[in-house]
């Protein structure tokens, strides 16, 4: 028997045994610090770090110290710090691989705590920073239409006026009528034959001697009347036609005097200053903080939201993946007594916000709800914290049909008091809020990805300020005097939509207020850009216009020119002709 | 390596019986090819430290074997897997799984089940073809060895005062 066996090698075992033991005393704590910083550095996609884990036998339980959880977008702050967590465990449940805790404490949890190091896993690329604008383009702030006045000079050598388009073809047709006019003068009865009307008047009195001298006469008289009379008549319609056109030509010159106003009404249209421009200010003012505080959730959400149903179970899909070399795949049976990997029954958590501290439960933290059966609910409250009257949060989160999650969450705060809070960082129009009454009601609901979230935040007794770095600029100065009358306001916002292409929408009883202002301000500025604008366009077209019209002067003697042909024939009509037709 | 093939030599030409360096060998194949941290090497430990096998062959062996099994991985896995989803076996697994010794002995990993088969059923022909072949390069080749001019030769070289040096682990079996 003591060929085969030797008994003191059960001293050697036992000696290797305790040595694991001891081994694995001392260094459980820090495997599972590590398994926790590795698992939920993974899950974060941040540093998540841990001062220490401390695990007891006797009953089994860890407690683990200062637990910091970078903020992935922020990598110098931490999204959440937890002081202090601790638990007991079920062994036999731990032995199958469950982690079945009836009570976890967190103490001293902490959003946004600043962090000495960098938590970043990789190089962060902040994809929503905005370039700062460093061209100085006078009062503009983004959601108000510009304040500047455009340079009236640039505007006239950019812009094409039509008046002066107009004048030059009115010059045109002037020259051309004239022109015209001339030519049909010189063919035109005038003075040369007028004269020889009255030299052959004359030697008509000559020749009418005698009864056949007188026949004669009488027949050559005739003649000659009907000659003047002809002429007459065509220096008539002459006169007449002349008229006609001299009469367009005017009404184009009188039609020419409201072109400047045309371009006027043209370039103000084009150099748009109306009200309409205006953004929603509202939007403007608290759209980034809840965009952002929106982003923040989803993106946090979107990490617990897998956490909460398994994937890949059963032996068919376990199957059906590669492992990696050397770790192999766990096939799972079906149990008995079917159980999450994790259940965490109630966690009692304290928070830690600037106001205070809020108390809290959170219930049923599982990672398959499917299997659990029960959602996981949460509620926190506080009452009479530092500047808080009471606050009030509670929601569910329930994925027990994965493809019909429903969460919800409803949250109230009262009394609030809110100082120094920046509405508006715009290096022009800075806004703050420096003193202010909030009461904000939150409802949310997410069923499956669909987003539904209306936020009311009720402000009492606020102090608006703008910042000095607005300078004495007119709509600044309106606008501090508006802001300075608002004690009282509410905004609105609705988040709906799918979580990656969510809509928000908001509104506010400070948008009037705000629109009226910046309306006012836009009306005074549109005047003086007008007046401006008139000054410019007419000194641009007053000399030329002025041309115009001598040019239209100049068509005067043309007029006076048919009127004194008109007036010699008729002389020569009535005169000399009459007085010779007395002697028959 | 001159260390570890002077132990080899060492515990073939020693006095031991060569049941003891093979039954070594099986244990080491056992540990060597299965995951190490599984509870069923703690068995083998208490074994392999309570019976008289040669503890030398065994940390030689499960230092080959663990080698080889990096190798035969695939294998493993292949084989482990058909066998946890064999349908006949399924209640047996299953029963298996639903108590507190089955979940810790992590007998649903792939690798841990194709290995522990492979390394189980060649248990026995691993003990018998070593025992087979230590008893005759002992008769043969051994004097054989020993007797030539090469053998000679190395007595006096580095290698054999490495060999000389090297304590009698055998004597513990």
């Amino acid at each position: 028997m003591t060929k085969w066996f030797r008994w003191h090698g059960l001293i050697v075992f036992g000696i290797i045994s305790i040595f694991l033991l001891l081994f694995w005393f001392f260094l459980a704590d820090l495997l599972v610090k590590r398994a926790i910083e590795k698992s939920g550095t993974r899950v974060v996609g941040a540093k998540v770090e841990l001062a220490d884990a401390d695990i007891r036998l006797f009953p089994l339980g860890i407690t683990l110290n200062s637990l910091e959880i970078t903020n992935p977008d922020s990598p110098m702050s931490n999204a959440v710090e937890a002081g202090w967590i601790d638990f007991s465990l079920d062994i036999l449940d731990l032995l199958k691989r469950k982690i079945i805790i009836n009570t976890m404490v967190m103490e001293g949890v902490r959003f946004n705590t600043p962090r000495k190091t960098s938590g970043a896993v990789i190089p962060q690329v902040k994809d929503e920073e905005i370039p700062a604008n460093t061209e100085d383009t006078g009062f503009t702030v983004p959601g108000f239409p510009s304040f500047q006045l455009p340079d009236i000079q640039e505007i006239l050598a950019r812009e094409k006026l039509e008046s002066l388009d107009r004048i030059k073809e009115l010059d045109e047709e002037i020259d051309t009528l004239k022109t015209d006019w001339e030519k049909r003068l010189a063919k035109a009865p005038g003075q040369k034959e007028f004269e020889q009307y009255q030299a052959r008047a004359k030697k008509l009195q000559k020749g009418a001697k005698g009864i056949s001298g007188a026949l004669s006469t009488a027949n050559d008289l005739k003649n000659l009347q009907n000659d003047v009379s002809k002429d007459l008549n065509q220096l008539k319609d002459i006169q007449k036609d002349f008229t006609r056109d001299t009469d367009t030509l005017k009404k184009k010159l009188h039609q020419l005097k409201s072109a400047p106003q045309q371009d006027i009404q043209r370039i103000l249209n084009t150099y748009n200053l109306s009200a309409d421009g205006l953004g929603n200010v509202t939007q403007l003012l608290f759209g980034d903080k809840i965009g952002s505080t929106t982003r923040k959730a989803i993106f946090w959400y979107e990490k617990i939201k897998p956490l909460l149903t398994k994937v890949g179970t059963g032996d068919k899909q376990d199957a059906a993946e590669k492992p990696d070399r050397g770790k192999g795949l766990y096939v799972h049976f079906k149990e008995t007594e079917p159980l999450p990997d994790l259940v965490v029954r109630e966690t009692r958590v304290s928070l830690i916000i600037p106001a205070g501290e809020i108390k809290g439960n959170i219930r049923q933290i599982t990672t398959d709800q499917s299997l659990l059966g029960i959602p996981l609910e949460f509620n926190f409250s506080g009452d009479k914290l530092e500047d808080i009257q009471s606050i009030n949060i509670t929601g569910a989160l329930d994925h027990i049909d994965p493809n019909n999650s429903k969460d919800q969450m409803v949250a109230t705060i009262q009394h609030y008091r809110v100082k120094d809070f920046k509405l508006s960082a715009s290096d022009h129009l800075p806004i703050s809020l420096k003193n202010g009454l909030v009461n904000l009601n939150l409802t949310a609901a997410l069923h499956k990805d669909n987003l539904e979230a209306d936020v009311q935040v009720i402000m009492d007794s606020a102090v608006l300020e703008t910042g000095k770095k607005t300078g004495d600029n007119q709509l600044a100065t309106a606008l501090r005097t508006a802001l300075a009358d608002v004690s009282k306001f509410s905004v609105n916002a609705k988040v709906t939509g799918p979580l990656d292409n969510y809509k928000l929408k908001m509104t506010s009883d400070l948008d009037k207020v705000l629109k009226d202002t910046v309306g006012r301000q836009i009306n005074n500025l549109t005047t003086e850009f007008q007046d401006k604008l008139r000054a410019g366009i007419m000194n641009k077209v007053k000399g030329p216009m002025e041309d115009t019209a001598g040019s239209m002067s100049a068509l005067d003697s043309i007029n006076q020119e048919i009127s004194s042909r008109l007036d010699l024939g008729n002389d020569v009509s009535n005169n000399l002709l009459k007085g010779l037709g007395g002697k028959f | 390596m001159l260390t570890i093939l002077a132990k080899i030599l060492k515990t073939l030409n020693s006095e031991t019986e060569p049941l003891q360096i093979s039954l070594a060998l099986s244990f080491a194949m056992i540990a060597g090819l299965t995951p190490l941290w599984s509870l069923h090497n703690i068995l083998v430990l208490l074994l392999v430290l309570i019976l008289r096998v040669n503890l030398a062959t065994f940390v030689l062996g499960w230092l080959g074997f663990s080698g080889i099994a990096y190798v035969l991985d695939p294998l493993f896995h292949v084989l482990g897997l058909h066998t946890l989803t064999n349908g006949a076996l399924h209640g047996l697994w299953t029963a298996l799984y639903n108590s507190t010794l089955g979940r810790i002995s992590n007998f649903n990993n792939s690798i841990l089940m194709g290995s522990l088969i492979i390394s189980l059923v060649l248990f026995i022909p691993l003990i018998l073809l070593s025992n087979f072949i230590i008893i005759n390069y002992r008769e043969h080749i051994l004097t054989w060895v020993m007797k030539s001019r090469i053998a000679h030769a190395l007595k006096a070289s580095k290698f054999y005062s490495i060999y000389q040096s090297i304590s009698d682990w055998g004597r513990l079996a």
